[in-house]
């Protein structure tokens, strides 16, 4: 099962129990990051996760997975690029929202808001 | 202006007389929508049909220059469930 | 109530859901329950290129909290019938809150009642009886 989290991590587990608010028990995971046409695992375990973080669950298709061209690579060489991705689109967010406040008179929604 | 006269007495009843109308929706996310109101409950999920959305993009490549930086983009969707925790107002049609 | 009938008419067509982190996943509609989460089979991502994680899914949950917009298809969905069943849910909302307002009203009336007749009765039994040693009818 690949899990999506509202802060945009992508999990991949076994899911052994859910209930009715999605809260999830996720066996054997691990993290996926991707950058260009790479992606990179690193190790979890066992996670319960509280419903209100879930964005989707999706069933991993296994034919489907063997027809992705991506290239799987060492976890510490993707992190660096991941977390430049990811802060490179904090700060986008950042400049547009202060903008629209400026200009146009949208509120902020600061860090928590809908940008996962 | 009398409550009674206008058949207004709790902002939803505002909504209720928009049914069938074309509305503005203003929505998180720097979102606007107009369109025809069809059908909403008490979250203010609504149903709408004909709609046009307008996004606000910001071009942060173009604020150097400081030129016009907010863009919008529109697009058409011909029926569409918009979930309430997004929706900021509604507006009814202008009565002029 | 009334969105959630309306997406229970709509499972088996094909639907756009559009989440609030901009993924638009169209699929055809499986289920749906009473928070709308929505389970979507045989699902095709807008910009797989932005979104390589959803390659290899083809069924999925989409939790109904994430939900920005779902896109219907107008073909399966009468309008006027969307007006007439939100105006009447509406109302009902008002019919039911004053026929319990209603209840509530002739229930305390009737019990006061019940009780100043039993106060009557015990006092032809027994003679004056305090009103605040039995426990009721302070006023």
């Amino acid at each position: 099962m690949l899990v999506i989290l509202r802060d945009g991590r992508k999990l991949h587990g076994v899911l052994r129990s859910y209930d009715q608010f999605a809260n999830l028990v996720l066996e054997d995971t691990v993290e996926r990051i991707y950058h260009g046409n790479a992606f990179a695992e690193s190790w979890h375990g066992l996670f319960l996760i509280r419903g209100e973080n879930v964005v989707l669950l999706g069933e991993i298709d296994l034919d489907k997975e063997e027809e992705v061209p991506l290239k799987q690579v060492e976890y510490n060489l993707l992190a660096a690029f991941h977390k430049q991705d990811a802060e490179s689109k904090k700060e986008r967010e950042e400049i547009k929202s202060q903008i629209l406040y400026e200009q146009k008179g949208f509120c902020k929604e600061g860090g928590e808001g809908d940008g996962y | 202006m009398d409550p009674s006269v206008t058949g207004i007495q709790e902002p939803f009843d505002l909504i209720r007389l928009s049914l069938s109308e074309r509305v503005f929706v203003k929505l998180r996310g720097d979102r606007e929508l107009t369109g025809i109101l069809h059908a909403y409950d008490g979250h203010m999920n609504l149903i709408m049909s004909d709609v046009e959305e307008t996004i606000m993009i910001v071009d942060p490549d173009n604020i150097a220059n400081g030129q016009n930086v907010v863009n919008v983009a529109k697009r058409k969707m011909d029926m569409l469930f918009v979930r309430g925790d997004g929706v900021i107002l509604v507006s009814p049609p202008s009565r002029t | 109530m009334l969105i959630f009938s309306v997406f229970k008419t709509l499972t088996d067509q094909q639907v756009t859901v559009e989440l609030k982190n901009d993924l638009s996943i169209t699929g055809v509609l499986k289920s749906v329950d009473q928070f709308l989460n929505i389970r979507l089979d045989n699902i095709k991502v807008a910009d797989e290129n932005r979104h390589p994680h959803m390659m290899a899914v083809k069924n999925c949950f989409i939790r109904g909290s994430v939900v920005r917009y779902v896109q219907l298809p107008p073909e399966h969905v009468d309008t006027q019938l969307l007006e007439d069943a939100t105006r009447r849910e509406q109302k009902t909302v008002d019919v039911d809150l004053s026929l319990y307002f209603f209840i509530a009203r002739m229930y305390i009336i009737f019990t006061s009642r019940q009780m100043i007749y039993l106060h009557k009765q015990l006092s032809n039994l027994y003679g004056q009886v305090d009103a605040s040693e039995v426990g009721f009818l302070d006023e």
